[in-house]
């Protein structure tokens, strides 16, 4: 005969009605009420057994530890040191003595990265979702499970969709991972593996393959004598490993020419800086050419010995011949006697580069194809590929692949459509990348109904040209699994969530691609355990893979593959040290050696190739040719929309963590006063800006480093996800007013390398 | 002995690797517009010919500090090495450090209602580190070192900073160009 | 013990070990136990057995809310950590290694290794162990101070965000417990 005293009552009343009579409750009656009762509640019950579940005996504190390691938010990897207090991170601070990295500094990023390991928003344990409505405003409903339930999920949707549809109805949206993660999709088949690179580095990886063999990204700034940037701001875009070498190749007396329609940064550390018109970097770098050419101020040399140049020299002097300075101050703005001079100083000042890395050259304008190839005929021109000063084929330790390791029965062949039509691009086709740009337009009118799964490994819709087309993509997908260490926009989506680990959490070895003049390599050791259960990509690959492709996990011995094991491996392999505990205690192994300059390249004839027969077998140019950018101003658009990256962010690592966003803490709409007062915009005041697939709207910000065209907006803000306490909600979506591309698309613009176009706007302005 | 900071604005590279490593040593707040060390960029040309200066700044701990003189309270000492900190059990929010200050090195914590600056990372000093800025910049924009080693370096001012004759403030700017 | 503090072990711990899990089958029989111990006349008890009636039909109910209240991705309006509280919010921060200092002290510490110990559910349960274990006012004080204090505005929110009967009730009974 138990009285139910409803919680209404015990709230707002604060008291019990008992047999008639109403008592107060407060804390002291309360007690007395439950000392009444007699007997102690805790011995030997159910609590009891609870606390001594949730409790064990204790260890000893850890003490302080200061544990070596590589910082993994940016590419640039800079050695760490990591003081650690009874098991927690305390503070960050750069490696004494990496000089080909961090400089014994850290930058904002890779200081703050407590904040992403310690972020309260952090994906936690694998839950699924209860709820099939899927939506950004929709609550999903969200319980926990178990990884095995997690991982035979996924394994039976992979497994089911195979059988049912084919490879091709599986979509892998994945960032560049362990060999292990490429061992699991390969073995299963997977067609569509699909990621940002032609965002990003697509078009130089492929056009070196081609002009000078594969040597994506290693300067030798220290020794440069005359650099020319075609808008990569690389103080700006924050890889300690370039901005240090630009400021080494001033300390060393180099002259620095920037190209940008922003005063950035870099334009700051630059002795001429000229506002250049949006997306025609192309025609100063197609006229750069014809200057050397005609006066003939290019490295004879080089270009003799080691390119094809002597054999199509006249077909070559002949088409550049159209692409005077004059002809180019038309296109660009920047004035002819300028364009030739600084073409004649960078023909005579040795050793002179041109640095093209990600994103900025290739993928910016959907005419990166055709500056990458014009950028390469001019290093080649200037005879520092793989010179020093120049652009050089980094010298990284040759680290088993897990296929050297563990060799796997011969893959299965890939057969199935390419949703995002990259098959179109014979060039995009052999590379190994995928394209964003045009994954949305392949999901909804190419191949509808396709995709039956989808597996997100740390992307977010920020990361496409218009989110909300990719977005509206995703929404038919039956069945998304993510996995990721920040409950993303995508994470709105999934079915199930898996929870990733981050760099300090996690072991790898660390090449150094960007600057390895002799083999360097960094331990990237986990300096805390692995938070809650979050887990490793090559921990989910194995696991997956003993599910789906069981032959292809195992060791030669019939156990699995343990990817600890592997690590140990390779490092032992490589002549790294016994294993990798061993390896971490110093954290960095190195090689010096002599910079031996290359005398052959690995392209197709061996030699640099101005001249690329392989493209005209295919139907494209051999030699770079003037193409305008995609979308250019009208009536209806008149300006120039660019977008840039903060040098404290770093796609879903940094947007969350409260002390990189306070530096900038919405995004706002750069434009220059001259601009502001055209338009009758004030400081501060929002601005709608509107392109022909979208708009948003933020406050605008004057300043005087921009061109009077353009309006210039940083990436990265804009998440939709309430399920980040810092990032949700806050700026807008860059990524709204830039059109996505169809392949046919790409194809009419003779695109051959596929560049995204990833800031290619155009929009109106206009005051709110 | 005292110690200094020794800046060379070109080589700044706008990282912000100083505020945010001091930050997250001195588990500084977030937006509330508390920040000890800030990188502050002015526009000092228009376009077409823009030209913009950074300048890591926090507290210059001067040998005339004007915060300790105004204080109604004395919340703001000396230690014997010259670095200048609030005393936060003692400091009662009146704000007057704020006006007086040339460099806005104290910053009002709306949330404690008390001043809070820069503190040089003394108890970073004390085990023989450098202070957690200094530690990270990765060019050697920002340098911290002994006021004597320093003090006759580069220049006092640059343009935008208030002349030093006031409060002697222990820091140093290189500005020969490259 | 005396009398003040003796009983509300039983409570404090019955609070920790229902903010730390959700599998509703375990807390109704930890519910059915502690009200059962207790006098059918004694109101405490009806608190109790309200509570077990509170808890949901369908056990999937329960760990949706718990997920949706403390755990992101959801929104996690109630993150149960102490140091979630600080500003600006984070995990493993001086909280949790007073915590675990305390902890250790009475020479035990969380069962599960790779998570912060500041979570309300352990502060809960190990005050519980502490009031069995007689300590002394002072000290009792201390941590309550220390760890307990801030998990009143916590109930308060946890009673406003949660959709569920039974955590309103929970937070209703923690509200009397711990003000």
């Amino acid at each position: 005969m138990a009285l139910l005293i409803p919680s209404t009552l015990i709230h707002t009343f604060g008291s019990l009605r008992k047999d008639g009579e109403v008592i107060m409750l407060t804390r002291r009656s309360l007690f007395r009420l439950a000392g009444a009762a007699g007997g102690s509640l805790l011995a030997g019950s159910r609590l009891r057994g609870a606390f001594d579940e949730m409790f064990q005996a204790a260890t000893p504190a850890a003490g302080t530890q200061v544990l070596t390691s590589s910082c993994g938010i940016c590419d640039s990897g800079c050695g760490l040191r990591a003081t650690v207090q009874d098991g927690v991170l305390r503070f960050l601070q750069g490696l004494p003595g990496d000089n080909n990295g961090g400089g014994g500094g850290l930058c904002a990023k890779g200081g703050a990265g407590a904040g992403l390991l310690y972020d309260p928003d952090r994906l936690k344990y694998p839950m699924k979702r209860t709820n099939p409505v899927k939506g950004f405003d929709v609550d999903p409903g969200w319980v926990r499970i178990s990884w095995t339930e997690a991982l035979d999920t996924i394994a039976a949707q992979f497994g089911n969709a195979i059988a049912q549809y084919g490879a091709e109805s599986v979509l892998v949206v994945s960032r560049p991972s362990p060999d292990i993660w490429t061992r699991f999709l390969n073995s299963i088949g997977i067609v569509n593996r699909v990621d940002h690179l032609d965002e990003c580095y697509l078009v130089n990886r492929i056009v070196q393959r081609y002009m000078t063999g594969p040597m994506a990204w290693a300067y030798d700034f220290v020794n440069s004598k005359y650099i020319v940037l075609f808008g990569w701001d690389l103080l700006a875009k924050g890889k300690l490993v370039f901005a240090r070498g630009i400021v080494d190749a001033k300390a060393n007396g180099a002259k620095v020419v920037c190209f940008n329609p922003q005063y950035s940064a870099t334009g700051r550390f630059a002795d001429e800086w000229f506002p250049i018109r949006p997306g025609t970097d192309l025609a100063v770098a197609l006229a750069m050419i014809n200057v050397l050419l005609s006066e003939n101020l290019y490295d004879q040399d080089f270009v003799a010995n080691y390119t094809n140049f002597p054999a199509y020299e006249t077909q070559i002097r002949s088409h550049f011949a159209q692409y005077t300075p004059e002809w180019a101050e038309q296109q660009s703005e920047v004035p002819a006697d300028a364009i030739r001079r600084i073409a004649r100083e960078f023909g005579q000042t040795r050793p002179a580069v041109v640095p093209a890395h990600k994103k900025t050259l290739c993928a910016n304008h959907t005419n990166g194809s055709q500056l990458v190839q014009a950028i390469n005929v001019l290093n080649i021109l200037a005879g520092t590929i793989d010179r020093p000063g120049g652009r050089y084929a980094a010298r990284t330790l040759a680290i088993p692949t897990v296929d050297a390791v563990y060799p796997p029965p011969a893959y299965p062949p890939k057969r199935g459509r390419r949703v995002d039509g990259k098959d179109k691009l014979p060039l995009v086709l052999e590379d190994g990348g995928g394209m964003f740009s045009t994954l949305a337009d392949g999901m909804l009118n190419k191949f509808p109904g396709m995709i039956q799964v989808a597996f997100f490994n740390q992307y977010t819709i920020l990361g496409f040209p218009n989110p909300l087309r990719i977005t509206e993509a995703l929404k038919s997908v039956p069945f998304i699994a993510v996995y990721d260490f920040l409950p993303n926009d995508v994470t709105a989506l999934a079915d199930i969530v898996l929870p990733g680990t981050i760099y300090l959490e996690a072991n790898d070895l660390v090449t150094r691609e960007m600057s390895s003049k002799y083999p360097i390599v960094l331990a990237r050791q986990a300096v805390v355990p692995a938070l809650f259960e979050s887990k490793s990509i090559a921990y989910v690959a194995v696991e997956l893979g003993k599910r789906l492709a069981p032959n292809y996990f195992k060791t030669s011995d019939g156990s699995w593959i343990n990817p600890s094991v592997l690590l140990d491996e390779k490092t032992k392999r490589a002549g790294i040290a016994t294993n990798f505990a061993e390896f971490a205690q110093t954290g960095v192994y190195s090689q010096p050696a002599e910079f031996v300059p290359s005398t052959t390249f690995k392209t197709p004839s061996g030699k640099c190739q101005v001249f690329v027969p392989e493209f005209a077998a295919k139907g494209y140019d051999p030699l770079p040719v003037w193409k305008e950018k995609r979308d250019l101003p009208s009536s209806e658009y008149p300006y120039f929309y660019l977008t840039y990256i903060p040098a404290f962010q770093r796609r879903n690592t940094t947007e969350n963590n409260p002390i990189l966003t306070e530096m900038l803490p919405v995004n706002v709409a750069n434009i220059s006063t001259a601009l502001a007062t055209k338009l009758g915009v004030v400081e501060g005041q929002t601005v709608r800006l509107r392109s022909r697939v979208g708009a948003i709207e933020l406050p605008a910000h004057l300043v005087e480093t921009l061109r009077p065209d353009v309006v210039m907006v940083a990436h990265g803000y804009g998440q939709r996800s309430k399920l980040l306490k810092v990032a949700g909600g806050r700026g807008a979506r860059d990524g709204d007013v830039i059109p996505d591309q169809s392949i046919e698309e790409v194809m009419a613009a003779g695109n051959f390398a596929g560049a995204a176009g990833i800031m290619d706007a155009v929009v109106a302005i206009e005051p709110c | 002995m005292s110690y200094g900071w020794l800046l060379d604005p070109k080589r700044c590279i706008e990282c912000r690797g100083c505020e945010s490593a001091c930050k997250q040593w001195n588990a500084v707040p977030t937006f509330i517009n508390v920040r000890y060390r800030k990188v502050r960029v002015r526009e000092l040309a228009p376009y077409p010919a823009p030209q913009v200066q950074t300048l890591s700044l926090a507290c210059n701990h001067c040998e005339t500090a004007w915060c300790m003189m105004v204080c109604p309270v004395k919340a703001i000492k000396r230690r014997p090495d010259g670095i200048v900190y609030i005393d936060q059990s003692i400091c009662v929010g009146c704000r007057e450090c704020e006006k007086f200050c040339p460099y806005r090195a104290p910053q009002f914590n709306a949330e404690k209602r008390k001043m809070e600056k820069c503190t040089m990372c003394y108890d970073r000093i004390d085990q023989g580190l450098q202070p957690a800025c200094a530690t990270n910049c990765p060019t050697g924009a920002l340098k911290w070192g002994k006021w004597e080693d320093i003090a006759a370096q580069g220049q006092g001012q640059v343009d935008g900073f208030t002349d030093p004759q006031y409060t002697h403030p222990h820091i140093r700017f290189i500005t020969q160009g490259w | 013990m005396t009398e003040t503090e003796y009983a509300p072990a039983a409570l404090y711990s019955l609070l920790g070990i229902a903010f730390l899990q959700s599998d509703a089958g375990k807390l109704s029989e930890i519910l059915n136990e502690a009200a059962s111990e207790l006098d059918p006349a004694n109101p405490l008890g009806e608190m109790i057995y309200s509570l077990l009636l509170a808890v949901p039909r369908n056990p999937e109910d329960l760990e949706r809310e718990f997920v949706r209240l403390f755990l992101d991705p959801a929104g996690a309006p109630c993150p149960p950590w102490q140091s979630a509280h600080d500003t600006p919010p984070r995990l493993m921060g001086e909280s949790h290694l007073r915590a675990l200092r305390w902890y250790r002290r009475e020479e035990v510490q969380p069962s599960a290794e790779t998570e912060p110990a500041d979570h309300c559910g352990y502060l809960l349960m190990f005050y519980a162990h502490l009031l069995e274990s007689g300590k002394d006012p002072d000290l009792l004080a201390r941590f309550r101070s220390e760890h307990l204090d801030w998990i009143v505005p916590w109930l308060q929110s946890v009673q406003t965000q949660t959709r569920l009967e039974f955590y309103r009730e929970l937070a209703a009974i923690g509200l009397l417990l711990l003000q």
